[in-house]
Order: structure tokens, then C-alpha cells, then sequence
């Protein structure tokens, strides 16, 4: 081996070991995010054949063909001084050697402002009082995933594992998922199975540390209909156990009982257990003509504490030239609230179980937004991505809660991304 | 119980309608070849836009198994 090479390789070695040794010592799910995005063979060396050569060798990133990373920015801020949201993930996928995939990603969340987090009706009728009164919330949450995929001819079989990380909440997940294509490559059956487990603590009471467990079930078909077209029909169960009250949040309610009149405080309680239904067909179609594609999507949720959702979204992606592509799109999402939930308690004893949290309430959601592509390169893409999102109680199909408090937020997601 | 009745039928439907597509030759399938047409082409940008729906509506799913919570408010 070629001395220059041989040293370039020791202190890559060098420097992935010392990588490790750091990375080692704090136990959080970003620092074994980064341990194995170190085991990745993408240190920089020169590429074989100018080993043998009198070229002087040239550094070159040895990803192989096919691979993409990539980074993204969310910004999301609600109106009226609530919730600020700066999410960063970076993201890799690669082949790694013959039928095997490698992907990773690591997420930073950065949370501000004020949470919703009494609901009084002292005023008369229920409204949301925010954490900001007493101090705003910050949070951060680091979170990382691995997948690992091996195809066998038109088969594929992968496996991920999930981590994040936040002060009062840590998850920990896993999955397992293979793809069968047959009818000549035309249908892919997807099955699906993983597991959550979950620590929920809290910032003002140190003696919470509940679990949560979770387990998830994925059935998926997708079919190609004509050259143009694909559907695909996902349908998911997640089955969960433990912990689901939202240690921060109080109902205050004014109780009449005949001349007397009281304010009561109640905690929320939820059921400590879930399950879930959630069946999601997506259509895409190519028109060449106009040179778009047309997106189609429909979700219908159930579960078994009395909610029923609906979510729609259509988009018109137009290719306008080799450099840039802009879409649109449209978002709605229609609930019917849990059948604990309660804005107001109105007598004594209060219901054992009872949430005042207005996501749990009927509502309606409108989300239009608008998105530029640009193709910087060959190799090289960017694009950004600006949504509205608002949420009505009368937006709800048949009328929502009537004290639901409408919601107003901005969105804007950013992306990068390289093709090897 | 009605409800689940429903979807078990209508998803049997469905899967009864894709089972009798016409086939596509893999010559003819460039189109469906090119990353616009591939579901969740960009699998951080459905996770980020996952994550934000999840925490601000109470329904989810659909899309994947094996990824994490967070306590998100």
C-alpha cells in the first residue's frame, strides 16, 4: 500500500476511535446518533486507483453512487406570543455494500414561549391561560434514528432504531419492516411491526418517572395502476399502556352550589391506555402533458377514546424548467373530540378521569401552502416551503367544541439536498 | 363495532380493486422511476411535518412503525 495512503487511513482510524471515545461518555440518544454516524466509511481518502499511479492523489468523498444526505430546517411560530419551533435534522442514506442501505439522522429541537396550560372559567366561560404569565418554556429535544436495509432479490427487510431525548420525556424505539414485490414487480406488500418505550417525568415534579409503552402494526399495499399512476393503502395499529396525562396542565373550574360558589382545581387524568387505528390511501399521478404530478391523500383515524379524524391533502407539483419546480398544496384535518375531555367541570365530585387540553377537543384544521425547487447542480437541490396553519372549532365537519380557542401558525421548512 | 366492520370492508375492497390492475412493463416505467413520484421521497420532511401534526391534533399515523414519541406540548 502507498505510504501516503496508509497514513491517510491510520489517521482517519485515529480520529474515528478518538470521535468515539468522546462521543462515548454522554448517554443521550444524539451521542449514539453520532457514534454510529462515525462508523460510516465517509472520512476522506484518496481513492484507490491513484495509489498505484504518479498522480498526486486527490481527496476524494467516497459515497458511493446512489446515496443521498441532506439537512432541514423547520421554523414554526404561532401567532399571539405562543409556541416558537427551530427543528434542524440532518439526514444520510447510503449503500453500504452489496443489497445493504445505511440510514441515519439526527433532529435538535429548540422549543420557546407559552404553552397553554390552565383552562379557567372564571370569566364566565372557558379560555386558556398561558404558561408565559409565569414564565415562558424552554425546551430542547435531541433525537436520532439508524435503519438498516438488506434487499433479497424483489424482497427487502429493514430495521431501525429511534431515540430522543428531551428534560421530561425519553423514548426509545425500534422496528422491523419487509417489503415483498411480486405480480411482476407491480404490487409491494409492506408489513410492519415496532415498539416504544417511553419515560414521561416532569420539570415541576420531580417524583413523576412513568413509562409508556407502545407497539405499532403496519399492513401497507402499494400498486402501480398505469405509467403514470401509484396507490398506496397503509393501514397502522398502535397499541399503548401507561402514562398519558399532561403533568402540567390544570382545569380551573367556578362550581355554583346553590348561594355557595367555589374555584376548584383539577388535575388531568387520561385513560392509561390507547389504541389506535389509522388508514391512509395516497394517489400520485404524472402528467406528462403538463409536466406535474398531482398528489392525493386521504387518512381516517380512530381510537378508543372517542376521536374520529379526518385528514385530506392535495398537491400540484409543476416542473417549470431543468431548474425549477414549485408546488401547492392543501392540508384539512377534521376531529371529534375525546369523550374526556371537558373545558369546564360544573359539579362536585369532578369526573376521575377528565382533560381540558383543547387538542383533544372538535375542531378543524386548514393548512394551504406553497413550495420552490430550485436544482442548484447536477447533484445538488434546494428548496423551501412556506405553510398557514389554523385551526377553527367550527371548521370541524357537523360543528366543534363551541369554547374552542382558534389556533394561528406560520411555517417555514427548508431543505438541501445531494445526490452521489 | 359498525365502524370496524366498515373499514375492514372497505379496505378489502380495496385491495380486491389493486389486485386487478392492468400490469406495467419495467420498460414502461420510467415516470414512476423519477423522485417526485416516490412516497415520502424525502423521509425528513414527512417525519418534521409528522412530528408537527402530532403535537398540535390528536390523530396519527399511517406512515410508519418504529419511530419515537416526545412529549411534545
Amino acid at each position: 500500500m502507498d505510504a501516503s495512503l496508509a497514513a491517510a487511513a491510520a489517521a482517519a482510524r485515529k480520529a474515528r476511535l478518538a470521535f468515539l471515545r468522546v462521543m462515548k461518555k454522554p448517554d443521550t440518544a444524539f451521542a449514539a446518533l453520532m457514534s454510529a454516524a462515525a462508523m460510516l466509511p465517509i472520512i476522506a481518502l484518496p481513492v484507490s486507483s491513484h495509489a498505484q499511479s504518479l498522480e498526486p492523489a486527490t481527496p476524494t468523498a467516497i459515497l458511493p453512487p446512489g446515496a443521498t444526505m441532506g439537512m432541514r430546517v423547520l421554523y414554526y411560530k404561532e401567532s399571539g406570543g405562543r409556541m416558537k419551533v427551530t427543528e434542524p435534522v440532518l439526514w444520510l442514506k447510503t449503500p453500504v455494500a452489496d443489497d445493504w442501505e445505511l440510514s441515519l439522522s439526527g433532529t435538535l429541537d429548540i422549543v420557546s414561549g407559552a404553552s397553554p396550560e390552565i383552562v379557567s372559567n372564571r370569566t364566565g366561560k372557558p379560555v386558556q391561560i398561558l404558561s408565559g404569565a409565569s414564565g415562558a418554556i424552554t425546551d430542547r429535544r435531541t433525537a436520532g434514528d439508524v435503519a438498516i436495509k438488506r434487499k433479497f432479490g424483489d424482497h427487502t427487510f429493514s430495521v431501525t432504531r429511534s431515540m430522543s431525548s428531551e428534560d421530561d420525556y425519553t423514548s426509545y424505539a425500534a422496528g422491523a419492516n419487509a417489503t415483498f414485490d411480486f405480480n411482476e414487480r407491480n404490487t409491494t406488500l409492506a408489513l410492519g411491526v415496532g415498539k416504544s418505550n417511553d419515560r414521561v417525568r416532569s420539570t415541576i415534579d420531580a417524583t413523576l418517572n412513568a413509562h409508556r409503552d407502545t407497539r405499532d402494526y403496519l399492513l401497507g399495499v402499494t400498486q402501480i395502476l398505469d405509467r403514470n399512476t401509484l396507490i398506496q393503502t397503509n393501514l397502522t395499529r398502535s397499541i399503548g399502556t401507561g402514562y398519558y396525562n399532561d403533568p402540567y396542565r390544570l382545569t380551573q373550574s367556578l362550581i355554583r352550589n346553590g348561594a355557595f360558589a367555589s374555584i376548584n382545581l383539577f388535575q388531568d387524568v387520561r385513560p392509561a391506555s390507547r389504541a389506535q387505528w389509522a388508514w391512509l390511501t395516497r394517489f400520485k399521478r404524472a402528467l406528462p402533458e403538463q409536466k406535474a404530478v398531482i398528489t392525493a391523500e386521504y387518512r381516517y383515524f380512530t381510537d378508543d377514546w372517542g376521536i374520529r379524524a379526518h385528514t385530506v391533502y392535495g398537491s400540484w407539483l409543476q416542473t417549470v424548467n431543468d431548474i425549477w419546480k414549485w408546488e401547492i398544496g392543501l392540508r384539512y384535518y377534521s376531529q371529534r373530540q375525546a369523550n374526556f375531555y371537558r373545558p369546564e367541570i360544573l359539579s362536585l365530585p369532578g369526573p376521575v378521569i377528565t382533560s381540558s387540553d383543547q387538542r383533544l377537543a372538535s375542531f378543524g384544521a386548514l393548512e394551504p401552502s406553497v413550495k420552490a425547487i430550485v436544482q442548484l447542480s447536477d447533484a445538488l437541490s434546494l428548496d423551501c416551503g412556506i405553510s398557514l396553519y389554523r385551526q377553527q372549532g367550527n371548521w370541524k365537519i357537523g360543528g366543534g367544541s363551541p369554547s374552542f380557542q382558534p389556533l394561528r401558525a406560520v411555517m417555514v421548512n427548508t431543505g438541501l439536498v445531494y445526490r452521489f | 363495532m359498525r365502524t370496524r366492520s366498515m373499514m375492514v370492508l372497505l379496505i378489502v375492497t380495496t385491495l380486491a380493486g389493486l389486485a386487478g390492475c392492468a400490469n406495467v412493463e419495467p420498460a414502461q416505467r420510467g415516470t414512476l422511476a423519477r423522485p417526485e413520484m416516490q412516497f415520502d421521497f424525502d423521509a425528513a420532511n414527512a417525519k418534521i411535518n409528522d412530528q408537527t401534526y402530532a403535537s398540535k391534533e390528536a390523530a396519527s399515523g399511517g406512515r410508519v412503525t418504529g419511530g419515537g414519541g416526545c412529549g411534545c406540548t
